[in-house]
């Protein structure tokens, strides 16, 4: 029997925005972090571009994606590494979707933030999904909140720094 | 709305980078300069033989009396601290201990079985080493 | 619907059952079950983690009975098996013993031998002159004993190679041994306590008698935590409370001797209860100190004796007794370190440790 699969250009889409998210995945993994497995989440421009670009739906697919395949690729599929960046992209792209939520009504719309207040909050969300993750599961240790305020902070920087990517991104191809 | 180079900031933004730094600031007086996370002890457990113990805030200064084995303890506390001050034992060695300050510590007067000690909910020791 | 979708459905729902699969094991973290017994004349802090918590408290109890036998049958001068042994020394002919008392013994010779002396419990007639247990009594009046005496039982010479075993009966060649085990037994004993919870198959525990602990195994795949008490505190409650910090791993025990345990005032000085044996009087030089070995009961020997040490012979001593890890705080507050001890210890001090190698 032969199995036949059609794709269709949201198919391509998603595979292509992954790869992408994938390859800064991976390039992300080789930079040593404080807290073994916490990561800037840098590859989360993918996600946030996606999320405001196609939705929320492609934008879990990509996510999911790219947590899979980067850590098969990287060995640390179902280790803890895989758990937490698993449970920080799924948490900042609930945040997304929870930020976007109230301004979908119409009268609200023109107040929706741009790229950067939601790269803000996906990447404090990350960050505190990790750590909580990491906290909870591998180092339940109290000691281990004296570096929180130091990983959010740098939450916060990079996630400023991600939102003007993403923008800077979005108007590119706003442009064409 | 404010735009810098080809970015731009919404009020949206700004109300979100704010609530953020805010965020940051708590955290740091949370967890770096708030006493009470670092080792500090917040309740004081006073156990009498194998009862469970009875357990009081530091923050309340007050003295407690607890009837023991062979008499009554006098348990003071005060300024987050706890000691002893008085026991219906012979040695005293509980008073002598002196002032109860981090978590984990431990005094007892053991002729009168009980025993106190101070509880953080972020104590930075498994147990304290050296003479009790 | 696209191949993609399905993929990634598929790809979820394997996901989910492997995420509420693979977190049951991470889950299980073990119950922290702490007990405090008042026994063995301390009180003695019992930390165990097991997700049976029947077998804990089961453990612990039998621990708490061992605690209290061990304590009357060691006692020097008490009616247990120590005491007749005691009694019956000065006869200098065989008699029997129980194996318990025998093992102290052997034990105890071979480790006198090893700290030159040193660590010697058979001085307690020495000890029983300078009435530390009478710090029971509050209307005590302490005096400094007898200077005669003292002289005649250092010439006595007490030692534990005066003690010969022969099976299950020993003697003593000299009259005027009297064993005390103060320096040794609460290690012995903790040591067998770790053994019976290794029996009830708990692996992770830790026993705090009064300061001095072993642990074995984790706190939840963490290493224990161990403050170090500052003994400056005891005098200056304005002092730092906690001196120094470190972490243990399965096995090891951490034992301190300290001036200000246990102590009286007489005429203005400071008279404390680690009795030198080669001049009947308390150790000079030491404040407190601090000893890590995988062994509980020579980690207690090992206190006393480098105690007694003092600052400059520890180091030798330490060698002999096979001892890695040694904190020393001397009388004029500077901080001796053995180089391992130094690797692994966090001083909160300004004072800068001096490492020996």
């Amino acid at each position: 029997m032969k199995l036949h699969f059609t794709t269709n250009h949201q198919d391509h889409r998603v595979a292509l925005l992954a790869a992408l998210a994938i390859t800064i995945h991976i390039i992300e993994a080789a930079f040593p972090s404080p807290l073994p497995g916490v990561k800037p989440g840098l590859a989360n421009v993918v996600t946030l571009f996606t999320f405001l670009r196609y939705g929320w739906q492609t934008a879990l697919q990509v996510s999911l994606l790219r947590v899979i395949i980067s850590s098969l690729v990287l060995g640390t599929f179902l280790s803890p590494t895989f758990l937490l960046s698993l449970s920080g992209a799924l948490l900042s792209l609930s945040s997304l979707f929870l930020l976007q939520y109230p301004f979908r009504q119409s009268f609200l719309h023109k107040y929706q933030p741009s790229a950067i207040g939601y790269a803000v909050s996906a990447s404090i969300t990350h960050m505190s999904g990790q750590f909580l993750v990491a906290w909870y599961f591998f180092i339940p240790h109290p000691g281990l909140f004296k570096l929180l305020p130091i990983f959010i902070t740098f939450a916060v920087i990079l996630g400023i720094v991600s939102g003007i990517i993403t923008q800077l991104l979005i108007n590119q191809i706003q442009q064409r | 709305m404010l735009t810098i180079g080809k970015v731009i900031f919404k009020a949206t933004d700004i109300i979100i980078l704010f609530a953020a730094c805010a965020l940051t600031v708590w955290l740091y007086s949370t967890f770096w300069f708030d006493s009470t996370q670092q080792g500090e002890a917040e309740t004081l457990l006073v156990q009498f033989a194998d009862n469970p113990p009875t357990e009081y805030s530091l923050s309340e200064e007050r003295v407690i009396t607890v009837e023991g084995k062979i008499g009554s303890s006098l348990i003071e506390i005060k300024q987050g601290k706890a000691r002893f001050i008085h026991s219906s034992c012979r040695n005293q060695f509980c008073v002598f201990h002196g002032w109860l300050t981090v978590s984990g510590d431990t005094a007892a007067c053991l002729p009168n079985r009980i025993s106190i000690r101070l509880k953080g909910a972020f104590s930075d020791y498994d147990a304290l080493a050296g003479s009790q | 619907m696209s191949a993609l979708k399905i993929s990634i459905t598929v790809i979820l729902s394997i996901f989910f059952v492997l995420l509420i699969t693979a977190c049951q094991p991470d889950k299980d973290n073990n119950e922290l079950y702490q007990q405090q017994l008042f026994s063995f004349g301390t009180l003695i802090d019992i930390s165990v983690l097991s997700n049976e918590p029947e077998q804990a408290k089961q453990a612990i109890n039998i621990i708490s009975t061992e605690f209290d036998q061990l304590h009357s049958q060691w006692h020097p001068w008490q009616n247990g098996a120590l005491g007749q042994a005691n009694k019956n020394f000065s006869n200098t002919d065989f008699f029997s013993s129980t194996s318990s008392i025998i093992k102290l013994i052997q034990d105890s010779k071979q480790l006198s031998e090893q700290s030159n002396g040193l660590f010697n419990p058979a001085i307690g007639q020495l000890i029983k002159l300078w009435q530390f247990d009478q710090l029971e009594d509050e209307q005590y009046q302490f005096n400094l004993p007898d200077a005669e005496k003292i002289q005649t039982l250092i010439q006595q010479n007490p030692q534990m190679q005066d003690i010969v075993i022969d099976k299950s009966q020993i003697k003593s060649d000299n009259s005027s041994v009297v064993l005390d085990f103060g320096a040794f037994a609460k290690g012995a004993a903790i040591e067998q306590m770790i053994h019976i919870l290794k029996e009830h198959n708990i692996n992770n525990a830790l026993i705090n008698a009064g300061g001095d602990l072993k642990v074995i195994g984790s706190k939840n795949g963490k290493a224990w935590r161990i403050g170090i008490k500052n003994p400056a505190n005891a005098q200056d409650p304005s002092a730092k409370s906690i001196i120094a910090a470190i972490s243990l791993n399965n096995n090891e025990a951490l034992f301190t001797s300290g001036n200000y345990e246990r102590f009286f005032e007489f005429e203005g000085k400071h008279y404390h209860h680690i009795i030198d044996p080669r001049s009947g009087y308390p150790a000079r030089g030491t404040q407190s100190i601090t000893v890590l070995s995988n062994d509980a009961a020579l980690a207690d020997a090992a206190s006393t004796a480098l105690f007694i040490a003092g600052p400059e012979l520890w180091p030798e001593i330490a060698q002999k007794m096979g001892i890695q890890y040694v904190m020393l705080m001397s009388d004029d507050n500077k901080i001796y370190l053995s180089p391992a001890m130094a690797e692994r210890i966090e001083l909160f001090t300004d004072i800068k440790p001096i490492i020996i190698k």
